[in-house]
């Protein structure tokens, strides 16, 4: 029972996957972390580099790991299926009827109204995952609103790790020149962290 | 991207261009049999998902090349011209990619077999992984310290991809309201990310009925860019 609960909330993930994996990560935050707790934001983050590194398509090897980690290989399987299905599906009778649709006004409204909707969740995921790098702690932006808006308790700001500042900055250099592929970058960053952690 | 080749291919439809490159009319001359035709896809994708790392446009390129120059199942610039499709199409991009050669190639069930190479990859390296990731020892503040640095490492990637997909994604003043509101939406008020993508294509919707010249300019120059 536990196997077809993974499957369906892969299969949930599968469904809402528009424009690439990277929209996914605000959808992993959400259900994941917040609203099951199977795991927390600073795990999901680990997974994720470990996903980054690994050969294979990250949402798979994203999928696989989660689902290894909850429910063991079998746990996996039914999460890798769950999250491709969907697309297996749809992505079959697309196919067969694109050259009908591709000049359809509502297919183009759609496209229009889904990109900056896109856009905004991988803006939050870069937010939630800022929380647990170079701040100290989640930004309190509900809370800050609150106090802006509705007055009460000003919320305690999280504050910025000054030392991780240059290793953020490199890895975005290193990434947008193509200097470093992601898996030298993956591993750089992680010996800069160290040695950091021993001059702290 | 070629303008005049994607009106070309939507007008002549895939089927004509299935019956014009399918693998059964090879330019060799030689037919394959369906489930030679399958484990071609199978064995292609699984060397493609091992190889390739840096995600779904690194896999596009590779397969591109595979399956245009050394099997000929699809046109030169064919995958280039359905980017789009494949994007759109909910799933990841890698999986969409080997779905639709699949597809051309050999119908649903050469879809299904490049869906399997592809996947299978990950499965048999992230299982091993993850049996090996409880025994870090993650609490040591040295390997803490390292797994910060990567997370750094993730964020500035996030970061990236935003800046890489903000030109295609908010190109006209009223894209930028939807994406402020969406902001606000999940980070103030916790709607959950499924319901923000509803709301995204019923405001489509609405704006296909509402202000058509609006979206086909932001939709044409895109097709520019």
């Amino acid at each position: 029972m536990q196997y077809v609960y993974l499957f369906m909330v892969f299969a949930g993930f599968g469904f809402m996957c528009l424009s690439g994996g990277g929209s996914l990560t605000q959808f992993y935050i959400d259900e994941l972390v917040i609203r099951r707790a199977w795991m927390t934001l600073d795990e999901l983050g680990n997974f994720m580099a470990v996903s980054q590194s690994t050969p294979g398509p990250i949402g798979v090897n994203l999928a696989t790991f989660i689902g290894f980690k909850e429910l063991g290989l079998l746990g996996g399987l039914c999460a890798t299926i769950g999250l491709l299905a969907p697309s297996f599906f749809m992505m079959t009778i697309v196919v067969r009827s694109y050259s009908k649709w591709s000049s359809k006004p509502w297919l183009k409204g759609i496209m229009y109204g889904i990109k900056p909707v896109t856009a905004a969740l991988v803006f939050t995921a870069f937010i939630a995952f800022l929380g647990m790098s170079l701040l100290s702690g989640q930004f309190p932006a509900d809370s800050l609103a609150k106090f802006v808006f509705a007055g009460g308790t000003r919320p305690q700001m999280p504050s910025l790790r000054w030392e991780m500042v240059p290793v953020f900055i490199c890895s975005i250099i290193l990434l947008q020149t193509k200097k470093a592929g992601i898996f030298q970058v993956i591993l750089l960053s992680a010996a800069a962290g160290a040695v950091l952690e021993a001059f702290k | 991207m070629n303008n005049i080749t994607t009106s070309h291919h939507s007008s002549a439809g895939t089927d004509a261009a299935a019956a014009e490159c399918s693998p059964a009319a090879d330019a060799a001359g030689g037919r394959q049999s369906k489930a030679r035709i399958c484990f071609i896809l199978f064995s292609e994708f699984f060397k493609i998902a091992t190889f390739v790392v840096g995600g779904g446009f690194a896999i596009l390129l590779v397969a591109d090349d595979i399956f245009v120059h050394k099997y000929k199942w699809i046109h030169d610039g064919e995958l280039a011209d359905m980017l789009a499709l494949i994007q759109t199409v909910p799933g990841l991009t890698a999986g969409n990619i080997a779905i639709y050669i699949g597809y051309r190639a050999a119908g649903a069930a050469g879809a299904f077999c490049a869906l399997c190479g592809v996947a299978m990859p990950s499965f048999i390296v992230i299982s091993i992984v993850a049996m090996v990731f409880d025994r870090i020892p993650v609490h040591n503040r040295f390997v803490s310290g390292a797994f910060l640095g990567v997370r750094t490492a993730m964020t500035g990637l996030t970061a990236l991809t935003l800046v890489r997909i903000w030109k295609k994604a908010v190109s006209d003043p009223l894209q930028a309201l939807v994406f402020a509101a969406g902001v606000i939406a999940v980070s103030v008020f916790h709607i959950g990310p499924g319901w923000l993508i509803g709301c995204g294509i019923i405001f489509g919707l609405l704006c296909a009925v509402l202000v058509i010249d609006r979206v086909e300019k932001a939709e044409s120059d895109r097709k520019d860019g």
